[in-house]
């Protein structure tokens, strides 16, 4: 058996305070209360995002699409996995801001440090108590997440990764809580404090973001967001090339912003040459490696402030301690950060080109009308029971459609009032009787004219899938366009595809720009 | 190798650096077995040193010993031979009196064949074994301060440091806390108390220590402070016979400083006298033989108000001249 208790030196694992803790946590009915409370809303907010998930899907695409289930897999993932988080930033701190301060106001501190029990082994029984608890909870909803995997369209990778950013964004702001509470020496105070700093790094982050960007009118710096969970949670688990789209109420555009826009995508983002500093790396390892830093600082400062007496006194097993943390730290850094692990290889492009004008990079899809998701489902091709014998369709060519897909892409994407152009590269299409699959590189931009000169605005580019379908009055019809299907549906030699033939910016920029001038210089 | 069990030596505290002492310079020397008691009114340092006892509380200088260890350099090891119970009462809702004592008991390290044994045990020395079950939170104050002066026993300590003990007990309470010191003391547990009720401490300890502005005033036996002090006292007397004789019996008397007849009047037979003698108990007891001897008939003798109130005042009034 191992032995986990009767260690001299070492911090128990299992000490008294967590045997204390637990105890009385699970005692009486209220975490029994709140478990299933929050499994119930949980639940309740599953089934109506495959409500409308399925409401919407059955809208958007013709019948035939093979995709949908796929659609509400990953629609019902996401929707979750954010409840999940949002629940884990509310609950963490509640549930240890009051620890160290509350032992302090019931006055049991004292006869705490009078027994041989360390302050730190007090800490770490007190944040191994509460954190079991949030980890309870975000277990206890694994199973009900694990429907997803019915629906699929959701990699085991995925659920993996956002499993693990929920587990460490609870460890961290639980030991902010613990770090309030020991600091401050008042519950009321520590939680005000913990609420503060989390709703700053959920939103203030997110909103310095957009406050930059829209300041400087350009893409605003994305390390601002590293420190940002919803934006990780987006990295992790949104599909390479989501960007935009509306399925069940599910509103891409914002996991889009939140997750840092065109080039923090993982995918697109690596491949793209899109500025001089390349930006591979997707935003949830920056800020894993940021909240395991902040979780160590606050952890190692928390023992400092427990101890009764001797405070910042540090003993030579501290030194090993913070020693091998820091080790451990630096390891940790150089594996992720060192070797080019997790992106499909950022190769340096073999001509950097600077941009000819400086890029300004905003989400543009912000602002596109997408359908009414309260309309009433009305599948675009009514199967007509005719007895006119249907013609068949003509077979289908992308290279036909080239012109009316970059223009429908435009009128898609690009924000109202605004004049512009969408480059499409077509990489792959599937041909079906009455059905057809395109998937390409969408690349489209804003362009003025001020005083005869053509002056570009926002721009970016992303994968996208559109789905074109066979009408009744025998025409090949547009069925819309789709950023986050692309695992779903493509085959992997083609997703590999996807990811070895990097769109070439540079060459859709200079298209468009071609375009423009005709366009609206009429040169 | 001395005999005492708890030292200091030049204790001092400062909570703000150049704040005022909160103690100044203690030298504090505790036998082994003895039933300490520190008095002195609220805030003259008496919180400090006990907190100081048990390792919570930084001394701005000077040394501890307890048990021969020196709390500065071995600041952990001191938990082990001092139980320390604090002035107030911290409760752990949810929590049952058994597995409150278990939860200490683990803090301290006990083996669980251990903590199965002393917890029944504890609870029976405190008269707590029926409410085992109970939650805490919902006993009474005095069962609260039994069960929290068991808690401070788990580990067997030495020593106990039990601050204000009897504060906020009702009379009977009190008399069982007391019980209880007494029966923990002729266990052989050497007890240091706190208290600002002086008579509370005169009942009970074979020490005092006066402290006051966290100056040491006055620390050894009762009697010997007593006896310091030279404190005299104030003595009622119920004479039923020869009221003339008797008051001139006790002006006559050594030590007797004034007498006063008390309820007027000039019956010769009856009266209420007051005297203040100074000396201590066995010239009292002399005056009491001297009179029944030459034949005055004495109902009641009996001392007035508190002799270590005034000794106290006394001695308090000295450190604030």
């Amino acid at each position: 058996m191992i032995q986990l208790r009767n260690t001299k030196y070492a911090i128990r694992i299992i000490n008294p305070i967590i045997v204390k803790e637990l105890r009385t946590h699970m005692r009486g009915s209220r975490a029994f209360a709140i478990l299933t409370g929050y499994l119930l809303i949980l639940g309740l907010l599953a089934y109506g995002l495959y409500r409308i998930t399925l409401a919407s899907v059955q809208q958007g695409y013709g019948p035939g699409m093979t995709s949908q289930s796929a659609h509400i897999g990953q629609t019902l993932f996401i929707g979750l996995a954010f409840l999940e988080l949002l629940s884990v930033c509310f609950i963490t701190p509640a549930l240890t801001a009051g620890v160290i301060s509350g032992e302090i106001e019931r006055r049991t501190y004292d006869m705490l440090l009078a027994t041989p029990l360390r302050p730190a082994s007090i800490l770490w029984g007190k944040m191994v108590a509460s954190l079991t608890y949030v980890n309870l909870l975000i277990m206890a909803a694994i199973p009900l997440s694990s429907v997803v995997f019915l629906f699929g369209g959701v990699a085991l990778r995925d659920v993996i990764q956002a499993i693990g950013l929920l587990a460490l964004t609870a460890i961290t702001y639980g030991t902010l809580g613990l770090f309030f509470s020991a600091l401050t020496r008042r519950t009321g105070r520590a939680m005000v404090l913990s609420y503060l700093t989390v709703l700053f790094l959920a939103l203030g982050s997110a909103f310095i973001w957009a406050v930059t960007g829209a300041v400087t009118n350009q893409m605003p710096p994305r390390e601002i967001m590293y420190v940002n969970p919803l934006s990780a949670l987006a990295s992790a688990i949104v599909s390479p090339g989501a960007s935009s789209g509306f399925y069940g109420g599910m509103s891409y555009e914002l996991l889009y912003l939140l997750s840092g826009g065109p080039d923090m995508m993982s995918l697109s983002s690596s491949k793209m040459p899109m500025s001089a500093t390349p930006l591979g790396r997707p935003l949830w390892q920056y800020t894993t490696a940021i909240y395991l830093a902040l979780t160590v600082v606050c952890y190692l400062l928390t023992t400092q402030l427990v101890k009764p007496v001797r405070r910042w006194r540090i003993g030579w097993r501290g030194w090993i301690g913070l020693l091998i943390v820091l080790a451990m730290l630096a390891a940790g850094s150089l594996v992720v950060f060192g070797t080019d692990w997790g992106s499909t290889g950022w190769r340096e492009p073999p001509t950097p080109t600077p941009p000819p004008f400086p890029i300004v990079e905003k989400v543009v899809v912000e602002q596109v009308v997408m359908p009414e998701p309260t309309e009433a489902p009305v599948p675009p091709v009514p199967p007509p029971p005719t007895p006119v014998p249907t013609p068949a369709p003509v077979p289908f060519s992308a290279s036909e459609h080239q012109a009316a897909l970059e223009n429908y892409l435009a009128q898609e994407l690009l924000p109202e009032g605004e004049t512009g152009f969408c480059d499409l590269d077509i990489l792959w299409t599937r041909d079906s009787a009455d059905n057809a699959d395109i998937i390409g590189w969408i690349y489209c931009r804003t362009f003025r004219v001020t005083d005869g000169e053509l002056i570009p605005g926002v721009g970016a580019s992303t994968l996208a899938h559109v789905p074109m379908y066979w009408t009744p009055d025998q025409e090949w019809q547009i069925g819309g366009a789709s950023f986050g299907s692309m695992r779903a549906l493509a085959p992997p030699e083609v997703q590999q595809q996807l990811l070895d033939n990097p769109y070439d910016e540079a060459a859709g920029e200079e298209r468009l720009r071609e375009r423009a001038r005709q366009e609206l210089l009429g040169e | 190798m001395n005999d005492f069990i708890v030292e200091t030596h030049n204790l001092s505290k400062r909570y703000k650096r150049r704040g005022p002492l909160a103690l100044d310079n203690l030298n504090l020397q505790v036998g082994r077995g003895a039933l300490f008691g520190f008095i002195g009114p609220n805030g003259a340092g008496k919180t400090t040193t006990l907190r100081m006892l048990a390792g919570l509380l930084e001394p701005s200088a000077g040394e501890i010993t307890i048990a021969g260890r020196s709390v500065r350099k071995e600041p952990r090891a001191i938990h082990r031979h001092v139980g320390y119970m604090p002035d107030f009462f911290g409760v752990y809702h949810e929590m049952t009196a058994w597995e409150y004592l278990d939860f200490f008991a683990r803090c301290h390290d006990l083996p669980a064949d251990r903590r199965r044994t002393i917890v029944p045990e504890l609870l029976e020395l405190v008269n707590l074994a029926e409410k085992r079950d109970e939650d805490v939170g919902h006993l009474s104050r005095g069962m609260q301060q039994r069960l929290c002066l068991a808690r401070a026993l788990v580990h067997d300590p030495q020593v106990l440091l039990l601050d204000e003990p009897a504060s906020g007990l009702d009379p009977r309470a009190r008399v069982e806390m007391r019980e209880l010191l007494r029966e923990l003391s002729a266990m052989g547990k050497t007890i240091i108390l706190s208290s600002h009720i002086l008579s509370e401490l005169a009942e009970m300890c074979n020490e005092v220590g006066i402290i006051e502005r966290g100056r040491m005033v006055a620390n050894g036996s009762l009697a010997s402070l007593r006896q310091r002090a030279q404190a005299g006292r104030m003595l009622r007397l119920h004479v039923l016979s020869d009221v003339a004789k008797a008051t001139a019996l006790l002006a006559d008397f050594a030590g007797v400083a004034d007498v006063i007849r008390l309820n007027g009047g000039h019956d010769p037979t009856e009266a209420w006298l007051e005297t203040y003698l100074t000396g201590d108990d066995r010239s009292a007891s002399d005056l009491l033989a001297h009179l029944v001897q030459n034949g005055v008939a004495i109902a009641e003798f009996r001392q007035v108000g508190n002799e270590l109130e005034e000794l106290f005042l006394q001695l308090t009034q000295d450190e604030a001249v």
